[in-house]
């Protein structure tokens, strides 16, 4: 019975396409009628249908082979498989060596995968190298990650969402019994713990690459975010649940103090301390609707500090102040700074002015004067517990009472000696009639007879 | 593509017993009829693809990967697509009609489409990903040619007289050239129907004797037929009564040369578009293979 006469075999009788094939058809790739007598003409058989599909269909398979072994064998060649163009901020760091920035960094060109993929550094090059030590081995990607931003980030070992551990997690987040995990296809993809359950989160569960170099690593979708955040609520003012400990007194990247602004200063004028009025912009629309992390100054600021600068301006610019220490603390600690007013010698407290500030670091041994000072300039933020910072404060007072008697000593001459070593020259003539103006509060040599040198 | 059907494919209708009303009634059944037909399967190929949707949204909630969720999902539909080859090299009846398995590879195919959208998006980038894109591409465009040309082409074969397989019109057209010779034969032993003869010689032998060439290949269509038939026609002037009547045989035998012809173009057709289909897969899984190999070798996570 013949249920498919498509021929199956690789050859056909060579007589077929003009309609004369014999019935015998040909037998092991040769003409069925070859050798059975002289009246017999026999054909050439020709390729069936079936056997060029099949060497098609083989030839590609091989074309495919051969791609995908060159793909997978030759690791200079593994920017072939790469799924799409890294981000900017990640593909600029491979471009080429970065040396000299404060991370020395180093990756070698043929190896560039292996600086984020962990396994691949055997393969040629040496991958990520930091401080000229290659970084090999065994490490997850998450933590090749962290060779760059472990600095910003100091808290990001634990490997959980917002650098947070697990049990800090725990405490902020309910676990919502009704969420995904208990959801109707959870038997298809299996338990997979939520986010905060787990100790082992890692940054590509959230930050994706090889999008392209407009993608927003920083974008996360609404599915992800709640993986944790399940709770419903209509809005930060119905339903939200309340800030606990807010705001915090920990400083940020922008140095504005929440607590102390709530506490003091809105507490003092009487005001409400209300986020949405430096948070919210009406007219205007970003990433996530009309909130914004910060308002221009005119919008969030101006209303308490626009009348307070006016007026500092045009009192003048404060260019020496002597700032306050706690003489006890410093002394326990075996630091002796000898004379200092009674009335800054109670609390550490004040700030350092700017131009005092490079005045300071323009004399000797005042590059780093303040570089173990609170970034903020603040010295209430010191901590006395460290060794180092007591040092840096002690050094500090003694920079200061230097400054005081060279200016005491010297008068103008001292103080534009400061101001040339402040720019390692000569002042050049078009600020000389500024200085002069500057320096006119000074007196013209010492005015005080004897000076006190301690 | 224009397609020529053959004069001979006018076929009357019978008038029908109920009128015209009862005409319109029916023409409107059997339309809903086939919209149910095709309405119920889309419905279900709908309704899988959001499954797979929200699976792969579940796996996202999760933080877990969501492509390799999609991925597996692409492979499972694409395995499932693979068992239609199977299918047709198993001479039984057992599994169901070859027919309905076609159906449901069309179906599925749908699912495929959207499942391979959900994975990899529209637009793919990176070298080896592009290629592996390009594949699919190719073997989904080339299957719904296969789909649409499978869905037009009954209509125009029969369209074309009695529906005859592709190894057998090379016999076929064998016999209609033999016909024509022995027709132009007994047209040149009459000096009445000479002319016929002259003009089988100088016109016609070619016609039956020799393919029609890539073009009509590619385009068939009946401008070369009617120009032979106008001709044969314009001869009826020369030829007595018993030369009209070879003349009439012999514009018979043109007709199903032009018929099998264009059988032959549309089933050459129907194969390339299939063969191209199935070309591709070999490598296409050989390149799956790599790309899943790639997906674990290079994720943090899955």
């Amino acid at each position: 019975m013949n249920y498919y006469r498509t021929p199956r075999s690789s050859t056909k009788c060579g007589k077929s396409a003009t309609g004369q094939s014999c019935s015998l058809g040909p037998i092991g790739g040769r003409c069925g009628l070859q050798g059975l007598g002289a009246d017999q003409v026999p054909c050439k058989p020709i390729r069936t249908l079936h056997w060029w599909n099949n060497v098609l269909r083989l030839a590609f398979a091989l074309l495919a082979l051969i791609v995908a072994s060159f793909v997978w064998g030759s690791f200079s060649t593994r920017r072939i498989a790469t799924p799409g163009p890294l981000s900017v901020a990640h593909a600029q760091l491979l471009v080429s060596k970065r040396g000299g920035a404060e991370i020395a960094l180093a990756i070698d060109a043929n190896n560039r995968c292996s600086a984020c993929h962990p396994g691949l550094e055997n393969q040629g090059g040496q991958g990520i190298q930091e401080n000229d030590v290659p970084v090999m081995a065994s490490q997850s990607q998450s933590q090749l990650c962290l060779h760059c931003h472990l600095e910003a980030m100091p808290d990001a070992q634990f490997g959980s969402p917002h650098d947070l551990t697990g049990s800090a997690l725990k405490q902020l987040v309910e676990r919502n019994d009704r969420g995904a995990n208990n959801g109707f296809f959870s038997f298809l993809v299996g338990h997979r713990p939520n986010a905060w359950e787990s100790t082992s989160t890692e940054c590509s569960q959230c930050h994706r690459e090889h999008q392209g170099a407009a993608h927003d690593l920083k974008k996360i979708s609404s599915e992800r975010c709640q993986s944790c955040h399940q709770n419903a609520f209509a809005s930060f003012s119905n339903g939200h649940p309340e800030f606990k400990d807010y705001p915090s007194g920990a400083s940020r990247e922008i140095a504005f103090d929440h607590k102390r602004h709530q506490d003091l200063h809105y507490t003092k004028k009487g005001a409400s301390f209300d986020c949405k009025v430096c948070h919210i912009q009406t007219d205007q629309v970003g990433v996530v609707g009309k909130v914004f992390r910060s308002l221009p100054f005119e919008t969030a600021c101006a209303s308490c500090h626009s009348e307070p600068i006016r007026s500092a301006a045009q009192d003048g610019l404060i260019v020496l102040q002597l700032p306050s220490v706690n003489r006890k603390q410093l002394s326990d600690a075996g630091f002796d700074i000898g004379v200092w007013p009674e009335q800054a010698s109670q609390m550490n407290d004040g700030t350092i002015p700017i131009p005092m500030r490079w005045l300071l670091q323009a004399e000797s041994n005042g590059e780093n004067l303040f570089a173990s000072l609170p970034p903020s300039g603040r010295l209430s933020e010191m901590d006395m517990n460290d060794p180092q910072q007591r040092q840096a404060l002690a050094n500090l007072v003694q920079a200061t009472k230097a400054l005081m008697i060279k200016l005491a000593n010297q008068g103008q001459p001292g103080f534009r000696e400061s101001i040339a070593g402040l720019i390692h020259g000569p002042v050049e003539p078009g600020a000389q009639g500024w200085l002069n103006e500057f320096a006119s509060g000074l007196p013209p040599i010492c005015s005080v007879r004897p000076c006190r040198n301690g | 593509m224009t397609s020529f059907v053959p004069t001979n494919a006018m076929s009357t209708t019978e008038p029908s017993r109920d009128g015209p009303i009862g005409n319109t009634l029916r023409g409107y059944a059997s339309m809903w009829a086939r919209a149910g037909r095709r309405l119920v399967p889309c419905m279900v190929v709908l309704a899988a693809f959001l499954v797979l949707r929200s699976i792969q949204n579940s796996v996202e909630a999760k933080l877990g990967n969501e492509a390799f969720a999609s991925g597996y999902s692409l492979a499972a539909i694409t395995f499932l697509l693979l068992l239609l080859g199977v299918r047709k090299r198993v001479i039984t009846q057992r599994f169901g009609a070859v027919a309905l398995w076609q159906r449901s590879h069309h179906y599925l195919g749908m699912l495929c489409l959207g499942s391979y959208v959900l994975h990899a998006g529209v637009i793919t980038t990176g070298w080896f990903e592009s290629l592996l894109a390009i594949s699919f591409w190719a073997i989904t465009l080339s299957g719904l040619g296969s789909w649409y040309i499978n869905r037009t082409a009954p209509r125009l074969l029969s369209a074309a007289g009695p529906q005859i397989l592709r190894q057998d019109i090379p016999e076929r057209k064998n016999q209609v050239a033999a016909a024509a010779y022995r027709l132009a034969m007994e047209a040149a032993g009459r000096s009445d129907s000479a002319a016929l003869a002259d003009h089988y010689q100088s016109t016609l032998v070619s016609f039956f004797g020799f393919h029609r060439g890539f073009w009509y290949f590619v385009r068939p269509t009946g401008a070369h037929r009617r120009r032979i038939l106008a001709a044969l026609e314009n001869m009826d002037r020369y030829l007595d009564d018993k030369g009209t009547d070879l003349r009439r045989q012999m514009s018979q035998l043109v007709q199903t040369k032009d018929d099998l012809d264009f059988q032959s173009a549309i089933q050459n057709r129907i194969r390339l578009c299939a063969g191209f289909h199935t070309w591709l897969l070999g490598g296409f899984v050989i390149l799956t293979v790599a790309h899943v190999l790639l997906a674990y070798q290079f994720s943090s996570h899955w």
